[in-house]
């Protein structure tokens, strides 16, 4: 079943997060936990596969005493979510 | 394990993330009024030094002392945007795309607002029309990009002052700079601050 959608992108937290950061230049941890109400060992299990996917960035870094966390989205994020979304189109609206 | 989404569910993740990504404006109205505040005393402080030279026939002073008295209020201003930035690192953090632009815009403003200062010192003019001018077009792009209509509003008095103050002594310029500060940068500054739900863009 679905199987010619992305499975990167093809789960439910995944999937908010790529959609986050598609329309933000950069959202740092505590936004997209706070965003997509997940815990954070969930959140950062899969933004580590984002990331090792290629799909998105991530930075760390202080800023003043507190550890920062940025993300932000690939070419390719960009380049597959788009692709992912006609797809899943395709679905709704079979020809 | 998660369970398998449908296409519909998918859509419905997407919408809601985009949908949630938005930034609240209240955040900007804190550089209006540090830096709307910091100019006003600024100039207020570089006319009452001029007057109080001018009695005392101190004229050799004047440049110096302007020129001091905007370092000083600039250089503070510049602190406390330092010590804002850094606290607010432990807060969450989102920058849109509107926001990058939007620092573009005022880095390239300020710079530009340094080189008018420069040349039109170097010309023995007073910099104060050309300085308004830069603003003008900075507090235009900031306001039409988010469509907040009194920032527009506020460029719009810039604008009008630019013109106005290069009819004006350049004492007098002080004074016009900081009316069209208050009107430009405070107001809609403390308009942003009180909206109670602030403007999504």
């Amino acid at each position: 079943m679905y199987k010619d959608l992305d499975p990167v992108l093809h789960s439910q937290l995944r999937l908010a997060v790529v959609s986050i950061l598609v329309s933000v230049e950069k959202a740092d941890f505590a936004y997209l936990k706070k965003e997509t109400g997940a815990t954070s060992g969930n959140l950062s299990v899969q933004i580590t596969k984002l990331k090792e996917a290629g799909y998105i960035e991530v930075k760390k870094k202080f800023k003043g005493n507190y550890p920062q966390t940025t993300c932000n989205i690939t070419t390719l994020g960009q380049e597959r979510f788009a692709a992912y979304v006609k797809a899943i189109f395709g679905y709704l609206k079979p020809k | 394990m998660e369970k398998t989404l449908t296409p519909e569910e998918s859509l419905q993740i997407i919408q809601k993330s985009i949908s949630n990504s938005r930034r609240n404006m209240r955040e900007g109205s804190f550089y209006f009024l540090l830096w709307g505040w910091a100019l006003i005393l600024a100039s207020l402080a570089n006319y009452f030094l001029i007057r109080y030279l001018i009695g005392k026939e101190q004229y050799e002073d004047i440049m110096l002392m302007s020129l001091l008295a905007w370092g000083v209020f600039i250089v503070a201003a510049m602190i406390i945007q330092f010590i804002y930035q850094a606290r607010s690192g432990k807060k969450e953090r989102v920058i849109t795309h509107l926001d990058r632009y939007i620092k573009i815009v005022w880095i390239a403003a300020g710079l530009l607002m340094g080189l008018m200062a420069f040349l039109s010192l170097k010309v023995n003019a007073f910099p104060t029309p050309f300085i308004l001018g830069v603003t003008a077009m900075a507090t235009a792009v900031s306001g039409l990009m988010v469509r907040f209509r009194p920032l527009v509003i506020g460029a719009i008095v810039f604008l009008t002052a630019a013109v106005v103050s290069s009819y004006l002594s350049g004492t007098e310029q002080l004074l016009a700079f900081a009316v069209a500060m208050v009107l430009g940068y405070l107001i809609p500054g403390y308009i942003l601050r009180t909206s109670n739900s602030g403007n999504d863009v």
